[in-house]
């Protein structure tokens, strides 16, 4: 039986009396990906940060078995003042992991994220990718439980954003982690995710990802349909 | 060819910006030059003599032997005074509470007079380095706590998020992400309070102590030696000189070097 790391019941959360979350009815498993997918303020990120922990809920049940969370931000949010390596080796650190085996293991994580001979670099003289690269390479690092992320590749183009789903996908398996991957772009999110959910008006509505190729015409027939609808609006 | 080269090279020269601080000082002198062929030589000295009553307080060593003096009460002043206002800062912008017991500590220690702390410090330790140092360290503690807070309460609350999710430690969090983090504030705060410690110092040796620049500058008052007492003048902006740029700046450039990356 597969055991269920992240449970959440009727959660509900609201800012300055707007209601962001209405009632969130979610359980992820161990070795699961989930998908939540929604728009620009649909209260995504505020979802990601309750069960971080980082903040409080109005009311529900958050049950967390994980004591590692590996969390990805949109924006990366590591130190500019440390280097890449040391960026990774802090977290390390944090979980009590000795410094020399630290730096070692921080050095393993960024070859494996192709960031081999970048050690020495600060944040600030690495491109986009590469640092969205070094703060996944963190989140790995812990050998987490559970693996939030947060839009990680909204800032990056198409191209690196496919690469880098394609490197990532072989290694969050192989993490057997809980992974909770938050977009608002339902490509990313049909690449990566065993289940999927949509965050709309509160509520999160399973989405069936039996025939995905289907689900992606739909998506592009749909967008299509939208530019044209408002381009005679416009008109 | 050659000349075309010299003119660019001018050109250049003009433009930099140590060409602007040469000038600044050199207008300075000017000026100092002028007022001095004005009024009587009792009460502005000119630059030449000045320089000449410089140069014999170099070569007899007792210029050398007053800066240290002062030199060494200013680092130990700022030291103490610093690692109150530093420590206090840091508490303070951990908490909220401790801010608000701090704040009317602050107040009273940001508008008491220099002169009467000095005052105070005579009266409690009587003459000699005591008080001077005293005086120099609570002029200090104000100025650093106020950088230190700002500094704090300047950290990237995302930046706090991310080691709240990773739970890193509070002196892991302390030492990794606040202390670097205000770095440039606490240095801000460092370089202020030694312009201001200086000033205090001189004042505190001038009223109360038996040796170092300020004192000289009393025993040069004392003696109408207005060329001796521009000389000890020049001497104090020399010690400020060389607490920021000897020892302030290059810990700035060390806690700053990511930002040149």
């Amino acid at each position: 039986m597969m055991e269920c790391v992240i449970r959440l019941q009727n959660i509900a959360k609201s800012f300055n009396g707007l209601r962001v979350l209405t009632a969130i009815n979610l359980q992820v498993m161990k070795n699961e990906v989930v998908a939540i997918l929604g728009p620009s303020g649909s209260g995504k990120t505020t979802l990601l940060r309750i069960i971080a922990g980082t903040l409080k809920h109005d009311s529900g049940e958050v049950q967390v078995s994980g004591r590692r969370i590996g969390y990805i931000f949109q924006d990366h949010r590591l130190l500019p003042w440390r280097t890449a390596q040391d960026n990774i080796a802090l977290v390390l650190k944090a979980i009590g992991v000795d410094q020399r085996r630290a730096k070692v293991l921080a050095r393993q994580w960024m070859d494996r994220m192709g960031l081999k001979g970048f050690y020495e670099y600060y944040p600030g003289q690495l491109s986009g990718g590469m640092v969205q690269r070094v703060s996944i390479a963190r989140a790995l690092a812990i050998e987490p439980e559970i693996i939030l992320m947060d839009e990680p590749f909204s800032n990056l183009d198409t191209e690196l954003v496919d690469s880098l789903l394609g490197e990532l996908r072989p290694v969050i398996r192989d993490s057997h982690s809980a992974v909770v991957y938050v977009t608002h772009d339902p490509v990313e999110a049909l690449g990566i995710a065993d289940r999927m959910f949509l965050l709309n008006r509160g509520v999160l509505e399973e989405v069936d990802l039996a025939n995905r190729q289907a689900l992606i015409q739909n998506y592009c027939a749909g967008r299509l349909k939208n530019i044209a609808d408002r381009e005679q609006h416009h008109q | 060819m050659g000349n075309k080269q010299r003119g660019i090279n001018w050109l250049k020269w003009f433009n930099h910006r140590i060409f602007f601080i040469v000038s600044g000082a050199l207008a300075t002198v000017l000026v100092w030059q002028i007022l001095s062929m004005i009024f009587p030589r009792i009460i502005i000295a000119s630059p030449a003599s000045t320089f000449v009553a410089l140069l014999n307080l170099a070569t007899d060593g007792s210029l050398w032997r007053q800066l240290g003096y002062s030199l060494l009460r200013l680092l130990i002043g700022l030291g103490i005074g610093s690692m109150v206002g530093i420590g206090l800062g840091v508490v303070a912008g951990l908490n909220r509470r401790i801010q608000l017991f701090l704040e009317p500590m602050r107040w009273v220690a940001m508008t008491v007079p220099a002169i009467i702390i000095t005052v105070l410090a005579l009266l409690w330790f009587g003459i000699g380095s005591a008080p001077v140092i005293f005086m120099t360290a609570v002029i200090t503690v104000p100025i650093t706590y106020v950088n230190t807070l700002e500094g704090m309460l300047a950290v990237d609350a995302r930046i706090i998020e991310m080691s709240a999710v990773y739970r890193i430690p509070t002196g892991m969090r302390l030492r990794e992400i606040y202390l670097p983090g205000i770095g440039s504030a606490i240095m801000a705060g460092l370089t202020l309070a030694s312009g201001v410690g200086v000033r205090a110092l001189i004042l505190a040796e001038f009223m109360g102590a038996r040796n170092g620049v300020g004192h000289s500058l009393f025993i040069a008052w004392t003696f109408l030696d207005t060329p001796a007492l521009f000389a000890w003048i020049l001497v104090a902006f020399g010690l400020l000189g060389l607490v920021e740029f000897g020892v302030l700046r290059p810990i700035r450039d060390y806690l700053t070097r990511w930002k040149r990356t």
